[in-house]
Order: structure tokens, then sequence, then C-alpha cells
């Protein structure tokens, strides 16, 4: 059994990072020996795009090998991870349309407009019903893990302690603009923000953007480290699939205020964003609804 | 990534790999080397281990136990059976293309 004489030494730090974006039960099965081949093979530029592209079909078409129970496990994990992934995608870009839209409102877009509460109070409704859905799943499990799983506290407490920080940088900075412009129902113009206060403020939005990242990534590698058997993840599969629908209901309703112009002074400018936003969005509840159907119907004689 | 040496548009990695392993089992490198010497085309790390797994969930290639790092596979029963049918539709397919080839060569036409 021989190979191809070709160059060998230690893989490059692009393909490294490449192998890291296969999906985890990818990973588990196939990192050493493509580790292996790579330090045969070299790791050029050529190789690295072949692996982007490996990646990226892993992801839009997992395979799942091992004994029946085992790919039945996998299957469902990666249902609970993908719809959960998806599920923050959601919340994250409504959270960032309702701020766009009403804080402050831009030109030619009014809050108080007849129809727009109803909107808003749906997609408030939708995001509401799915959060008490992933916390009546995961809490209970959850804890269990944490107490049990020192691996699964590793994952979860570095972006909680994150956190945490975030808030403790936010009150002050919330105490210091309420002072002085928030309270006063207005925007603040540039020259009454001092640059601490601008400097501070461009930290916490990044360390909250990078916590909503890390937060949502930990949670699906704590799924994997909590040692759950096919049995245990049916419901959490379950409870996957029942999230799909509130997502469904708040995606629809973010496409129809974006495709309707909420704001059509605006609209026009951004279209190609907008249209961007709305295709993202329909993707990401295309490929939860898709994971979720594979999840459930995964069953231990397949 | 499939590259061909010249313009071939047959080399599904799936076919590639079980027509490989059709005389005994081979680990991925000597796959590519064997792939890359009997038809030109060279098999990237990403194609090849994204066909492996795709072979090993149908059940048509099975890893063997060894080292981790340069594990063998070996075709399965379906595998060769997959193989089989595959290689007896492309010969037909074969058959009936030079069959018509040399018909218009033989009417002379360009």
């Amino acid at each position: 059994m021989t190979g191809p004489a070709g160059p060998s030494g230690p893989i490059s730090g692009a393909a490294r990072l490449v192998l890291w974006t296969y999906p985890p039960s990818f990973r588990d099965r196939y990192l050493a020996e493509l580790a292996a081949m790579l330090e045969d093979t070299g790791s050029g530029p050529r190789i690295v795009a072949d692996l982007v592209a490996g990646s990226v079909r892993a992801w839009a078409r997992p395979s799942f090998v091992g004994d029946p129970a085992e790919r039945v496990r996998r299957r469902r994990l990666a249902t609970v991870s993908t719809v959960w992934v998806c599920w923050c995608a959601v919340f994250l870009a409504s959270a960032a349309l309702l701020r766009a839209l009403e804080d402050p409102p831009p030109p030619g877009f009014d809050p108080n407009r007849a129809g727009w509460g109803i909107v808003h109070n749906a997609i408030a409704g939708g995001l509401v019903v799915g959060w008490l859905l992933v916390l009546a799943v995961s809490a209970p499990m959850g804890l269990r893990a944490l107490r049990r799983r020192p691996a699964v506290r590793r994952a979860v407490v570095p972006p909680l302690v994150l956190l945490g920080c975030c808030v403790l940088l936010f009150v002050p900075l919330q105490v210091y603009a309420t002072r002085h412009w928030v309270g006063q129902g207005r925007v603040a113009s540039a020259s009454e923000i001092p640059p601490w206060w601008a400097v501070l403020g461009l930290v916490w939005l990044l360390a909250m953007g990078i916590d909503a990242v890390w937060g949502t990534v930990a949670l699906a590698v704590a799924l994997r480290r909590a040692g759950l058997d096919p049995a245990g993840l049916r419901v959490p599969v379950a409870a996957a699939a029942a999230l799909v629908v509130p997502m469904a209901a708040v995606v629809v309703l973010l496409v129809l205020v974006a495709m309707a112009g909420a704001h059509p002074s605006a609209a026009g400018a951004f279209a190609p964003l907008v249209y961007l936003a709305v295709g993202g969005l329909l993707a990401v509840l295309g490929v939860a609804a898709v994971s979720a159907v594979r999840g459930l119907r995964a069953a231990p004689s397949t | 990534m499939a590259r061909a040496a010249g313009s071939v548009r047959w080399a599904d990695p799936g076919l590639l790999i079980l027509g490989s392993l059709a005389d005994g089992p081979r680990h991925g490198y000597a796959i590519v080397g064997d792939v890359e010497q009997t038809v030109g085309v060279t098999l990237g790390p990403g194609t090849l281990y994204g066909a492996l797994a795709r072979l090993e969930e149908h059940g048509l290639v099975e890893g063997l136990p060894g080292d981790q790092r340069r594990r063998p596979y070996r075709i399965t029963v379906a595998g060769a059976e997959a193989l089989a049918e595959q290689l007896a539709t492309m010969t037909r397919f074969a058959r009936s293309a030079r069959g018509r080839l040399q018909a218009r060569i033989s009417a002379g036409m360009p």
C-alpha cells in the first residue's frame, strides 16, 4: 500500500484551521487520517481549497458512520446542534432588525404606525416561546451535565464569565448615558459623547458579539460532551423540531417586514443588503427544518 | 476536487475509490496514488475523505482495524456489486458510443 511521491512535512496553519471547520462527527472519524495524509501530500493552497470544499460538503450532506445506534446518536446530536445554531442566528437577526427600526427609528419609519406594534409583539412573542422551549428542555439536562461532567463546565463557563463581564460593563455605560442624554429622550450628538465612553461602548459591543458566537458554539460543544445516548437525545430532538415552528413564524415576519420596506426611504438604498438578509434567513430556516426532519426520522433500526 | 490530467469528466470520486479497492484494501494515501497512476485523476484529501465517508455510510466500503492515522479500507460485498453494476453500465455506454463513432468514420463524416 504505497502512495504517490509528494512533499511531506508539517501541516500549514491554514490547512489546520480548515480541518477544524469540519463537522464534529466527521472530525471524530477522519481527522487523524486527514492530518496524516496532509503530512504526506503537503498542504498548499490547492489542497486547502479542496479541504474547504470538502468541509462545506460535509456540513451540507453529513455522513454518519459506525454501528446503527452510534449513527442515530450522531444524527440526533447534529440535529439538535444545527437547530440550536439556526435559532441563535434568527434571534440575533431579529434583535438587530428591531434595534435598527426602533432605536432610534430611521428616517421614514414611524414605530407608532398602525400594525407595527402587532408585528413587533408577534416577533417578540415567537422569540419568547422559542427561548422558553429551549430553557424547558436544556435547563434540567444542562444542570445535570454541569454537575457531573467537567468537560461540559469547561465549554460553558468561559462564555458565561464573559457575559457577566459584559453585563458589569453595561451598567455604568447605561447609567452615564441615561444621566446625560437618554434620560432626556434624545439622541446624543457626537460632541456630547466622551471618548472613553465611545471606546468602552465599542469594547462592549465587540465583546457581546464575540460572546454571542462563543456561547452558541459552546452549548453545541457541551451537548456533545454531555455523553447522551440515542434515547437521551429523543426529547432534545423533538424539542428542536418544535423550535422550528416559532423560528419559522419569526423568520416569516422578519422577511415580510424587510420585503415590505418597513422604512421605504432606506429600503431603496439598502435593497441588496435587505435581499441578502432575506435570503440568509430563509436559508437558515431551511437548514433547520431539513435537519429537524432528518433527526426525527433517525431511528435505531436504520 | 477530482483533478483530471486530461478532460475526463466521468471521474466520480466514489467510483474511482471503489475501483481502486477492487483488488484489495488500501489506505487513503495509497488510494490517491493508485487512482492517479491508473486514470490520471488526482483526488484531493477533502474530496477523498468526503467520498469515503459517503461510501462507508452506505456500507460500500469499510474501515479495517489498524493504525488510526493510516486506516486501510476494503470494499464490501455491496460495494463490489455496486461497482460491477456501474462498470456494466459504463461498458454498455462505451460499446454503444464506440459503435456509433465507428459508423460515423465509416460513413466518411468529419
